[in-house]
Formats: structure tokens, sequence, C-alpha cells
């Protein structure tokens, strides 16, 4: 089926969104990305992968929290949605399940 | 020591660029994130590459997703008016095909005509135009009506003094005998004693 299958990067943006809970919008976002995976994000393909994500059904969003430095303009705010936490958790069952699939040898060899 | 404004702008024409190709749904969130993030940029690094590297944001945030589109439903409105069109027009032509018939033929006919005669004078006014003197050149001909009429171009050499006393205005005149190997006649050819090949030269009355 189109439009369910998860990216890496809207992987790390769900998961980001989950780590920030109540304050997950695009710039904390950004801060977040870069500070966990050490790479230099684009605050475009952060919203970018938002507006997808929430097109799928896995974030819904709200406005709230202007501040003076945003020029009093109001944040997108997004939450999970239980389907979010579905498709996370499915991720990584298969991650886990294929990790243990991997025969020891592999680790083994590259110890050598 | 001069007081700081309290707030640091960016270019303001790249916010209205901003706000003027954003959706609704992006543009105010957006646009928060961003100044949020020159105005951190600012203190840390300056005025001016803070700047650039807004209107870097901005650009950069110039995508599909982010367009404001028209909405669907007028969109949809007028293909199908167009589609409506379509359809009614291809019905009434099935239903009269004479009518269609002579009326597309007609069209065709003249658009035909009108190509062919556009070729025809396009043909006409290139004539002549390999000399850069094509406008000055003139071409006499016989015109013979009768039983065994026609029209050529060779004429006795002679004519060429009628030409020059009845027409002051003629400069040079010149034989035309368009058939080949006709004894190099009418041609300005000729050959030295001391030389084996011919030689071209121009002008000479005993020659028109």
């Amino acid at each position: 089926m189109k439009g369910t299958s998860l990216g890496e990067f809207e992987e790390l943006v769900l998961l980001a969104v989950g780590v920030l809970f109540d304050d997950a919008y695009g710039l904390a976002l950004v801060d977040e990305l870069e500070k966990q995976t050490g790479r230099n994000v684009m605050i475009s393909s952060v919203h970018k992968a938002l507006v997808r994500l929430e097109d799928k059904g896995y974030l819904k969003s709200h406005r709230g929290g202007a501040t003076e430095l945003r020029g009093g303009r109001d944040k997108r705010l997004y939450r999970l949605t239980q389907a979010g936490i579905k498709v996370l958790s499915h991720s990584r069952e298969v991650r886990n399940s294929m990790w243990k699939q991997i025969p020891k040898i592999v680790w083994e060899g590259s110890k050598i | 020591m001069k007081p700081s404004p309290p707030r640091n702008q960016p270019p303001n024409w790249a916010v209205r660029f901003f706000r003027w190709y954003c959706n609704d749904h992006l543009s105010d969130a957006v646009l928060g994130d961003m100044l949020e993030l020159y105005a951190r940029r600012r203190s840390a690094k300056g005025k001016s590459k803070a700047d650039a590297l807004f209107i870097l944001n901005v650009l950069l945030f110039l995508q599909p997703f982010a367009i404001k589109r028209k909405s669907n439903s007028t969109q949809a409105n007028s293909i199908a008016m167009f589609q409506n069109y379509f359809k009614i027009a291809w019905r009434t032509m099935s239903r009269q095909k004479m009518y269609t018939g002579i009326k597309i033929g007609g069209f065709a006919l003249g658009l035909a005509t009108c190509i062919l005669i556009f070729l025809f004078i396009r043909h006409e006014i290139s004539y002549d135009k390999q000399y850069k003197a094509g406008a000055h050149l003139y071409r006499v001909y016989n015109d013979y009506r009768g039983p065994d009429g026609g029209k050529w171009t060779s004429f006795p050499a002679s004519i060429v003094h009628i030409l020059k006393s009845d027409f002051p205005e003629v400069e040079k005149a010149g034989r035309l005998i368009p058939y080949n190997g006709w004894f190099n006649a009418g041609s300005n050819l000729f050959r030295p004693a001391d030389k084996l090949e011919n030689s071209y030269e121009e002008g000479g009355s005993g020659a028109s």
C-alpha cells in the first residue's frame, strides 16, 4: 500500500517527536536531530517529513506556544498518534527479529 | 553606547517572498521557526551571515510540499468544464457529419491555400537575391503568339543597341541563352593567343 512505509529520516523524525513529547515543533526537532545523529539537518527537510507523516496519519498537530522571539507567531506542535506509535514499534520489531537472525559468525568474523 | 533594537529582522523581501509562496498550513509556524533560528544565528554569527542563511532557508523551503495551491475543487471544476466542451463538440460533430465535413474540409482547404500562397510569395521575393544589385536586374523576353507561339529569352545581339537608345536608364545588358553547349554563344569567354584556357571578361558591347 502506498504511503504507509517509513523512510529512514521519517523514522528519525517520528522518534524525535516522541522524545520531545510536549514541545515537538520544527526548530526543536532540528536541534534534537542534530544533537542525536550529528548530521546537518535542514529546517525544510524536517518540515517536509512532518507534512508527509501527518498525511500518513502518524502525527497530529495543533498550534500554540507563540513567543516574542518568533515574532509572536504560533508553533506547530506535533504529537504521535496511535498509528504512529504502532508503526514505530512495528519497525523496531522487524529490526530486532532481523538482528537476531544474523548468525554469530558474522560478529566473530568482524573481530578478527 | 547605543541601545540595540529589541528584535532584529531578516530582509523584508525574503519574508514577504516566503509568505507569498508558502501555504497557510505551514506559513506561520515555519516563519516562526525561521525567525527563531535567525535570532540565534544573528547573535552567534553576525547580521550578514544570518541574513544569508535566512535567505538560503527561504529558498530551500521552496518545494512542492510547501507551495500554496488552489483548492482542489476549483481545479477539478475547470478540468471538468473543458472535458464537457470537448465531449459536446464531439457529439455535435458526429451527429452532423455532412456539415462537419464541409466545415473542417473548408478550414483545411483555406489553411492549405494560405500556406501555398505564402510559399509562392516567398519564392517570388527570393528571386535574384544572390546578386548584390538584384533589384536592378531585369529580363526581356519574347512573347510570340500564334500557332507556333511561345516564350523565350534568346535575342539577336543587336537588340542591346535598341534597348540602350530607347531606355537610357539601362546600364548594362547581356544575352541569356539558357541552352547548354550552344557554341558558348552569348558568353564573354575568350582565349588570348598565348594562353591555353578561356578567360571571362565583363561588358564589351560586341558581345552584348
